[in-house]
């Protein structure tokens, strides 16, 4: 013979719900135990503790500080370089790359040969190294890259 | 040089609903030639679905194939025949030459796009709406636009937040008008429009009231088409994605320095950083499918969760309801985490409840069943089933009786509801649920609802009614006694006397047979029984109806007019005919549901599409509860418990012998406790002890029980009479099937654990049943669904492999896994093929008001709660809507009695009495009240009032047939409905989203100009700013 009786469910505790989850994730807990262990006998953690305090005005003045006129420019700039280094191709880099470090070896031979002597190069020494090969193809080259430049900013000026 | 066209687009009426998986008339085909490759299209289909199909990459916005083509954004602009126009706006026919690419129609997209652009906020990376399907950022992606020409400028208009479940936000909004098309067209509740004509327009509801005081019924269909995160669901506000929940000045500030490095960096590679923090936070947000708890229209969709948060509920491709919800099943699921669900087990000892482990509670309830059955007998126990649990749940109830037990006393609470209507169809054409679906309502000429309140319990249900009569394809009759939402737009409102529906149904089958208006050659192939019908129906004159009825002789005759001329073309749709608790919750509610199919046959309105009854199932699984054999009579699939074939069956996979006596139903169950003759009740996921009639003596019947579990999410009413309450998971924390009205088996999949101490109920059956020696052994529901198809022949072919994801089948299914959506087609459902003619006879109302209970009681659902409010109740803000429960009084009888809004009245019956405040309302007329079943103090139920007078066949409470009478208290008191709710708001009917009047606009040109920024973006501020003026 069952009378109606009242119950009201209580909702499982904080201190319930934190025994159970500590009971689910033991072996979770032994390790971030070691990981905050360490971090305490070096002393990060509590620089950490105080970063995070700092938080929200950290990145609010960061953000702030990042959005100002210079800093703006500076990301600009450097988004910009990025996009000349993503549309230069790879492989001609590489061609000039090594020819550039070729020619410093050169160079620094030139000048460890011709610095002992106190004398910089002589006009029939240059005009004997304008008919050398090698020059000639590095100075063309150069004009190369001078005609490509200048043709850009040619176009860029018409626009 | 190629002419930009203004095509302004046919603004011919959109095709049929084309649900995914739905399928839509087939038209003639045709060649379309697509960038130099012929494809095939369908004469008057838009271009863009010959395109989309094709899977070529074309931007689009404001597209969307389940509302049509709205023509709003102008992104999907291609060249045809040389002319750039609208992809979505181009009918197809013979010998179109289409171009995507062209250079004036990428110009014409991207132009398009821009004033998109200019209208929203691109803060992608902390959007809570960045979650890989946001439609803006994806086209963004596709047309690759680094810069926008058009600036975006905030537009001065605040966020709307004053609904309770979504927001609006003005600044994001790109004036698609996808919501308003979907209020419009698919929801039809009419509350959304754009101020075209505005300097500044925006989204509006009621024509410009705050959301919170508009007729908006919550529904979700804008929220859900909105293509970026104008309209949210406030639950994804900053929960969404890892950065949304930002401080605003941080969130500023970020959005400050993205826009400021944007200008080099270009948007490419902004939206690249936000596509790299939406995969991240996909990681922990879970996205499963699952099948609608509430009512009984079986929508599907994908809920979103992260843990148990729950962020939204995404619709798209259910079969039954496509992009469609209702208030309850896209923003109804908080009751899962309510603070109330029990955790424990709980045993009843020294006059109180102790929380106890698993094993205690079962091992007590294995013992005392063990017990009440030896020193009783098993007819000594009875089992309720849940309607609101899934299939394999239902199925292990009854065997758990009658395989465990040894008895036939088993239920489900379709004994409240539909049973009746089940006999009706099960005398007259052999099966007893929906002969068609959702699809063949859609398709009928004819559609008729009596006593069903459809817009508010079968609300997806209800829009395909509402859409299909708004756009003048179907006729709509309604016959109720109440004024409802359909009943005001319907074409024809009947409203008889309560409990006379078998009236005019006869009245009006005798004349069409009188007149020769029947369907002779359907009736002469398909149908036994004529003469003895036409016997049964003659005295059931026009003269004879309107006397009992009320209903003028003239309207029945039209009425009778209109369904013939609906039934005469054989090679369309014809009449459906919709019903509910009206029809079935009386004295004759087998009988009237006789009285409809007959009407239906006579008529010759079964076995082709758009025809058929439509008995509608109100819970998420009470259809599959009857099916799954928890019914005193019959196993599953609606074998008798008696028949040969089905006795070996069962023996064969039970190990044992059905016996062939019928047991006891919910009512009787009650009257066998009161006698003393059962002892023990083991009930599943219902409030019994308010939602069965005449709950005072329920009461009695709970507390003469000796032994009694109760198995559910929450401490009901019903709960504080058991001795042992077990704690249950409820459907969003467990796999399984529901089988919906459609007969549409679906299945649901877990979204997240079940709360710590629940467990799924076939588990704990499972268990209870291991422990009086029966070792079933299911690790996994599909199993048990397995067992369903071996013994169930309407089952055969069902598996879970067949039902994953959003796959669907409508039982009977065939061995093969061919199911059956529309019923009858060759034959029916009995030995020689052929329907039966029913004579049926009618019962009339045993509690018509008189001297002293002089008010007619009638009761039913609410739209914002689902039955007891059990759950509904626990979601905050259905509660706020409807508080509690109230009695609506008509101002004739509030004018007589001095009633104001508010007034505390007492209602009287024989059985009891209730106390409640009165809100005044036409829905109801005269002498005849209406109470809500949703009340939050049982002591308030209106099942207090009720009595015992039953369905004649099936025992199904009369709940309908019940009279009053009223006490004005002197206490005044709020009104119970709150200002706000969506009853008090004034909707704006309008064709759609209207489109013709944005192109009206002076500073409206198509896309694409010559000049850069020609044509304003709507952003009345953008548009100051730069451009041509």
């Amino acid at each position: 013979m069952a009378k109606a009786i009242e119950f009201t469910p209580q909702p499982p505790s904080l201190q319930q719900k934190l025994d159970a989850s500590v009971g689910d994730s033991a072996e979770a807990l032994a390790e971030s135990l070691r990981l905050l262990r360490e971090l305490h006998e070096h002393g990060v953690l509590e620089v950490l503790v105080r970063l995070v305090r700092g938080g929200e005005g950290l990145s609010a003045s960061a953000l702030h500080l990042l959005a100002g006129e210079s800093s703006t420019t500076l990301i600009k700039n450097v988004v910009e370089l990025g996009k000349t280094a993503s549309a230069l191709n790879p492989d001609e880099v590489r061609v000039l790359g090594q020819a550039v470090s070729a020619g410093v070896t050169e160079g620094a031979k030139y000048v460890a040969e011709f610095s002992s002597r106190n004398r910089g190069i002589g006009l029939p020494e240059l005009l004997s190294m304008l008919r050398d090969r090698d020059v000639q193809l590095a100075l063309g080259a150069v004009f190369g890259v001078l005609k490509g430049a200048g043709r850009a900013l040619r176009e860029a000026g018409e626009d | 040089m190629t002419q930009h066209n203004r095509t302004t687009g046919t603004q011919s009426q959109p095709g049929p609903l084309r649900v995914a998986g739905g399928a839509a008339v087939p038209l003639q085909t045709v060649s379309v030639q697509i960038d130099g490759v012929a494809f095939e299209g369908r004469v008057g289909e838009p271009l863009i679905d010959v395109i989309n199909r094709a899977q070529i990459e074309l931007a689009q916005v404001c597209y969307h194939p389940q509302l049509g083509p709205i023509q709003t954004c102008d992104t999907c602009a291609v060249e045809v025949n040389g002319v750039v126009g609208r992809a979505c706006g181009t009918p197809v026919t013979a010998g179109l030459t289409v171009r995507t690419q062209t250079q004036a129609a990428r110009l014409a997209q991207r132009d398009a796009y821009d004033r998109i652009v200019s209208n929203h906020d691109l803060y992608c990376t902390v959007c809570d709406n960045s979650n890989g399907n946001c439609t803006v950022h994806n086209t963004l992606g596709l047309l690759s636009i680094d810069h926008p020409t058009r600036p975006f400028q905030p537009k001065g208009l605040p966020q709307d937040h004053s609904n309770a479940f979504y927001r609006y936000d003005p600044d994001q909004c790109i004036l698609c008008g996808r919501c308003v098309e979907a209020c419009q067209n698919v929801q039809v509740n009419e509350t959304l429009s754009i101020n075209w004509e505005a300097e500044q327009p925006r989204v509006q509801w009621d024509g410009g009231k705050p959301i919170g005081d508009s007729s908006c019924v919550s529904c979700g269909h804008c929220v859900t088409v909105c293509p970026c995160n104008a309209l949210m669901e406030k639950s994804m506000l900053g929960e969404a994605g890892l950065l949304t929940a930002l401080p605003k000045p941080v969130f500023e500030s970020a959005i400050d320095l993205v826009k400021g490095v944007e200008h080099s960096s270009g948007l490419q590679l902004i939206m690249n950083v936000s596509d790299v923090e939406a995969q991240a936070r996909a990681a922990s947000i879970q996205k499963t499918k699952t099948v609608c708890t509430y009512c009984g229209v079986g929508c599907s969709f994908e809920v979103w969760t992260k843990d148990r948060h729950i962020l939204k509920v995404e619709p798209g491709p259910g079969p039954a309801n496509g992009i469609s919800t209702c208030v309850k099943g896209k923003f109804g699921w908080e009751y899962v985490n309510s603070e109330d669900r029990l955790t424990t087990p709980l045993i009843r000892e020294n006059g109180r409840f102790r929380e106890a482990t698993w094993n205690e509670a079962l091992d007590l309830i294995a013992r005392r069943l063990t017990e009440i059955k030896g020193q009783h007998g098993p007819d000594a126990l009875a089992f309720i089933a849940s309607s609101k649990a899934t299939n394999e749940e239902a199925y292990l109830v009854q065997k758990f009786a009658r395989q465990v037990i040894g008895t036939n006393n088993v239920d489900n609470c379709s004994r409240y509801c539909q049973s009746p209507a089940t006999q009706g169809l099960a005398r007259t054409v052999g099966y007893g649920g929906d002969s068609g679906t959702i699809h063949d309502i859609e398709n009928a000429k004819l559609v008729i609802t009596v006593g069903s309140n459809t817009a508010e319990s079968h609300p997806v249900l209800a829009t395909r009614v509402k859409r299909a009569h708004k756009l003048g394809r179907t006729e709509l009759v309604v016959v109720d006694i109440r004024e409802h939402e359909l009943a005001r737009r319907a074409d024809r409102f009947l409203r008889p006397r309560p409990g006379t529906d078998f009236v005019w149904l006869c009245a009006v089958s005798r004349l069409i047979l009188e007149r020769g208006w029947a369907d002779d050659a359907f009736l002469q192939a398909r149908v036994n029984g004529l003469e003895e019908f036409r016997a049964s129906v003659d005295a059931f004159t026009l003269a004879y109806a309107e006397a009992e009825t009320g209903i003028p002789a003239a309207d029945l005759e039209a009425l009778a007019r209109q369904i013939v001329a609906a039934s005469r073309d054989k090679s369309g749709g014809g009449v459906c005919i919709l019903w509910a608790m009206g029809v079935t919750q009386q004295c004759g509610g087998s009988e009237t549901s006789t009285a409809i199919s007959n009407l239906l046959l006579i008529t010759g309105n079964y076995g082709r599409t758009g025809t058929g009854a439509y008995p509608l199932r109100g819970h998420n699984n009470v259809q599959g509860a009857s099916d799954m054999g928890a019914m005193p009579d019959q196993v599953s699939g609606y074998q008798k418990v008696g028949d040969p074939l089905t006795v070996q069956r069962h023996q064969r996979e039970w190990g044992v012998q059905l016996r062939p006596e019928r047991g006891l139903d919910n009512t009787q169950m009650i009257d066998a406790a009161i006698d003393g003759k059962l002892r023990a009740l083991w009930l599943t996921g219902e409030e019994m002890s308010l939602t069965d009639a005449n709950a005072n003596h329920l009461e009695k019947g709970y507390e003469a029980l000796e032994f009694m579990v109760v198995q559910d999410l929450y401490f009901t009413n019903t709960a504080r009479y058991a001795d042992v309450v077990l704690p249950a998971a409820s459907a969003l924390e467990k796999e399984g099937t529901f089988t919906s009205t459609e007969r549409r088996v679906q299945r649901l999949y877990e979204a997240m654990p079940p709360l710590r101490g629940t467990r799924p109920d076939w588990q704990i059956y499972t268990a209870v049943a291991e422990r009086m020696g029966w070792r079933w052994g299911y690790t996994h529901p599909s199993e048990i669904m397995a067992e369903i198809a071996r013994v169930t022949p309407i089952m055969a072919g069902v598996s879970y492999e067949r039902l994953q994801g959003f796959d669907s089948l409508c039982w009977p299914v065939a061995e093969d896994g061919t199911d059956t959506p529309l019923l009858y087609i060759d034959r029916f459902h009995f030995p020689d093929g052929k329907a039966r003619l029913y004579p049926a006879e009618y019962q009339p109302r045993q509690h018509t008001p008189g001297a002293e209970f002089d008010l007619h009681l009638n009761s039913g659902r609410m739209l914002e709660h689902f039955h007891e409010g059990n759950m509904t109740f626990r979601v905050p803000g259905l509660a706020a809507s409807v508080p509690d429960t109230f009695v609506e009084i008509s101002p004739e009888l509030a004018a007589e009695r001095q009633i104001t809004n508010g007034q505390w009245v007492r209602l009287i019956s024989p059985n009891g009495a209730v106390k409640l405040q009165a809100h005044i309302t036409g829905r109801v007329s005269g002498h005849e009240v209406y109470v809500p079943m949703n009340a939050r103090h049982a002591e308030d139920a209106v099942n207090r009032l009720t009595g015992n007078n039953r369905d004649t066949v099936t025992n199904t409470p009369a709940y309908k047939d019940t009279s009053v009478r009223m006490e004005v208290l002197s206490e005044g008191g709020p009104n119970p409905l709150p200002k706000g709710n969506s009853r008090y708001g004034h909707p704006t009917p309008q064709t759609g989203v209207e489109v013709e009047r944005k192109w009206a606009r002076p500073d409206y040109v198509f896309p694409g100009g010559l000049l850069p920024m020609l044509g304003d973006s709507l952003n009345a501020r953008s548009d100051r700013l730069g451009g041509d003026d």
